[in-house]
């Protein structure tokens, strides 16, 4: 990129990303999506819309369900940060993740971080949510492939193994 | 054609004390910023006029929804999801609630 002639400064933001502290060194607007993946290599966090619409970029922010690609990187400054790689721990899969793999819930893969953080975002709040709840948890997250049942399956399955607790 | 970060000047002051007053010392010139819903979009796609932006995120004063006996204050910090997820906005406003969708 190309220096501006008027640049602004870039900013030293700390916030937590999977349980680790990180540092970068950002221009305060640039999107939190782009720093996650660019500047921290965290590259399951996908770009769908970038327009707030589709919620593949979905991550958790202190609890709550955002679209990294609508959040300017100094407002998750101190914040705590969940994205997709938070999930596995020692190579093993979360329920809830092995839920989606068992109801064939991901086929291309774009929206399947979002899917996961959304349902998980759902299952803390409700955990063993009906249909209705499944859609409107959902309800944020697009997907082109599948046609959404076997994702909603794929919730209401985690939700009967207790991956919520 | 992308927006350039380095052409945006973009702070965030901690109390709502301190955003007010940035605001009254260079009136009309910071654009106020929260969920980025409308703000991030336009950056994004290269089409953002105002060079400062002020965010007004995480100020406990702006998140607040108040009923009283004759109105309904939303406060301008709150999210659809909060809209979406308040009793009494949905029982008196649906429509609001469901516009929120």
């Amino acid at each position: 990129m190309s220096e501006s002639p008027q640049g602004h400064a870039k900013s030293e933001i700390s916030f937590t990303v999977n349980g680790k502290l990180e540092t970068v060194h950002v221009y305060p607007i640039e999107r939190l999506l782009d720093v996650l993946r660019h500047e921290l290599a965290l590259t399951g966090t996908k770009e769908g819309c970038g327009e707030g619409e589709c919620g593949s970029c979905s991550v958790l922010i202190d609890g709550t369900l955002v679209n990294s690609c609508l959040i300017p990187t100094l407002q998750a400054h101190g914040a705590k940060i969940v994205t997709i790689e938070g999930l596995a721990s020692d190579g093993r899969l979360q329920l809830l993740q092995q839920s989606f793999l068992d109801c064939g819930a991901a086929q291309c893969g774009i929206c399947t971080p979002g899917m996961i953080l959304a349902s998980l975002h759902l299952l803390k709040k409700t955990p063993q949510p009906n249909l209705e709840e499944i859609r409107e948890g959902l309800s944020g997250n697009l997907c082109r492939c599948t046609g959404y049942m076997q994702i909603f399956e794929a919730v209401a399955e985690a939700g009967r193994r207790g991956a919520a607790a | 054609v992308r927006a350039h970060p380095a052409d945006y000047e973009l702070v965030a002051p901690r109390t709502l004390p301190a955003v007010l007053s940035l605001l009254a010392r260079e009136p009309g010139a910071w654009l106020p910023i929260a969920g980025g819903t409308d703000v991030m979009v336009q950056y994004s796609a290269g089409r953002l006029l105002s060079r400062k932006l002020v965010s007004i995120w995480n100020l406990p004063e702006l998140r607040r929804i108040d009923i009283t006996a004759g109105e309904i204050q939303i406060g301008a910090g709150c999210t659809y999801t909060d809209l979406r997820a308040h009793e009494t906005i949905n029982r008196e406003y649906s429509l609001l609630a469901s516009a929120a969708a």
